[in-house]
């Protein structure tokens, strides 16, 4: 699990200049307006028209489009309110005999409601959100803030970390809650589109 | 802050006034003062019969064969794309027949290979069909792609990520989460084709199917009855047709298909 960035990026008035390279998980701290969500959106592959290349465990996905990337982003909006919590997991895959791995899933980030997620607070959407990336087993799961609506962030975040570690998933994450940096195997400071610091690592 | 009744709102009812009166005049004069038994006649309500048949199915039509293109364009852009979609409602109805009418011709290698799998556009339902289909999917894919615009795009690439095409996405991430929309659109549509009358005067001015034989469509016959009995007949005929569009769109309205005004709601 590593991904190598080094990225050059302008839109209005923030340029991106990002260059580093995580082995585990890793999180993004910094001021609002820095430029983390725009950085966790071009590894994604939301943004098209930036200078430099993504390498995720040595491929090369700087062009791959999204359905081949391996990455997931989530934030507070990522979900699907149409769905019931069990199918929003499990989509878009036939679940077959994998509806145990699901029960464990949901165990193991508190999600003991069903019905339909758009009718849920906040919190359990991003819950589910969570659990969907988790199931779907992508090489990178961004995390943009998603822990700052869930009660227990921390803990969620813990078992969150957990779970995707075990089904081989690396998790980026950022965050304005500092104490979340124990989670993480490298934390990175943002700043003016920056990535100005290793924290630790 | 409450709603109040400001210089904004004067000028919306004044507005919806200039929209509303004309209608209402020939609510009252073909109902209360006209009312022709001919106005009420068995034509008529065939007329009527053939207008919401044809559009409903014309709307059908367009929701099947236009979402697809209403999200594309809603989501990349494609100013040529765009330009072409227009051009149903940019150009005078009547060469929307006339062009239906070359590409149902015997005499032209579309027409022969329609006619060849049995497809007659000429005073046919059929015929019909696709010219309301033809003027008012404009109308969808512009309420369509404006609707799906304005929708937050984050479920849509969490669903992409995940590994769904964007034909998938669209069916199963953005058309379930926005199906009052969808309605609402479909049934503006709906309501252009019911009003349509250029095309339809050319392709199929009567059609001579079962169970429509000899039967023409709400607004070519008031424009006939117009001619041949003056106004007064067709004011009520046009009552009519004006009330059975009503029911319907009051329906989706009532029913909460239509968009919501008010202040802006989550996209989601």
């Amino acid at each position: 699990m590593a991904i190598e960035a080094d990225i050059s990026y302008r839109i209005g008035d923030l340029s991106i200049n990002a260059a580093f390279r995580a082995k585990g998980n890793a999180m993004i701290a910094g001021p609002n307006g820095s430029g983390k969500t725009t950085l966790l959106r071009i590894l994604a592959g939301h943004i098209d028209g930036f200078r430099g290349s993504i390498i995720l465990d040595g491929k090369d996905i700087t062009d791959l489009p999204l359905q081949r990337r391996g990455v997931v982003y989530l934030n507070q909006d990522t979900y699907f309110p149409s769905m019931k919590v069990h199918d929003h997991i499990a989509w878009p895959h036939e679940v077959g005999d994998r509806e145990e791995e699901i029960r464990q899933i949901c165990s193991d980030l508190g999600i003991d409601y069903t019905g339909r997620v758009g009718n849920l607070s906040v919190g359990q959407r991003a819950r589910v959100a969570v659990a969907t990336a988790i199931f779907n087993r992508p090489r990178l799961i961004l995390m943009d803030e998603v822990t700052s609506v869930i009660s227990e962030g921390p803990a969620f975040l813990e078992s969150s970390l957990d779970l995707a570690a075990s089904r081989g998933s690396q998790v980026i994450y950022v965050t304005q809650n500092l104490g979340e940096a124990v989670h993480a195997s490298e934390v990175y400071r943002m700043e003016h589109g920056s990535v100005v610091s290793l924290v630790q690592g | 802050m409450k709603n109040g009744r400001d210089a904004l709102w004067a000028i919306s009812v004044l507005t919806i006034a200039l929209i509303s009166v004309p209608i209402a005049l020939i609510l009252i004069y073909g109902f209360a003062i006209y009312h022709d038994a001919a106005g009420f006649g068995d034509t008529v309500i065939k007329a009527i019969a053939l207008t919401l048949f044809t559009s409903s199915v014309s709307v059908a039509i367009v929701f099947l064969v236009f979402t697809p293109l209403s999200y594309e364009l809603a989501r990349k852009t494609h100013r040529g794309l765009e330009a072409i979609a227009d051009i149903p409602a940019s150009i005078p109805h009547p060469i929307v027949g006339i062009a239906l009418l070359i590409l149902g011709s015997p005499f032209t290698p579309t027409g022969r290979f329609l006619e060849s799998i049995g497809f007659d556009f000429f005073d046919t339902i059929q015929g019909m069909i696709i010219a309301l289909s033809f003027v008012s999917a404009p109308i969808y894919i512009r309420s369509m792609q404006s609707a799906i615009f304005s929708r937050n795009e984050y479920p849509e690439l969490l669903a992409q990520s995940l590994g769904a095409s964007r034909l998938r996405t669209l069916y199963s991430v953005v058309l379930p989460a926005m199906s009052r929309q969808a309605i609402a659109s479909a049934l503006t549509s709906m309501s252009r084709a019911m009003s349509e009358f250029g095309s339809i005067a050319i392709i199929a001015y009567y059609v001579t199917q079962y169970p429509f034989s000899g039967v023409s469509a709400a607004s070519v016959l008031i424009y006939q009855y117009y001619g041949y009995f003056g106004p007064g007949v067709a004011i009520t005929a046009s009552a009519l047709m004006i009330l059975f569009s009503l029911v319907i769109l009051l329906t989706g309205r009532i029913m909460g298909f239509g968009q919501r005004g008010g202040r802006m709601e989550n996209g989601n």
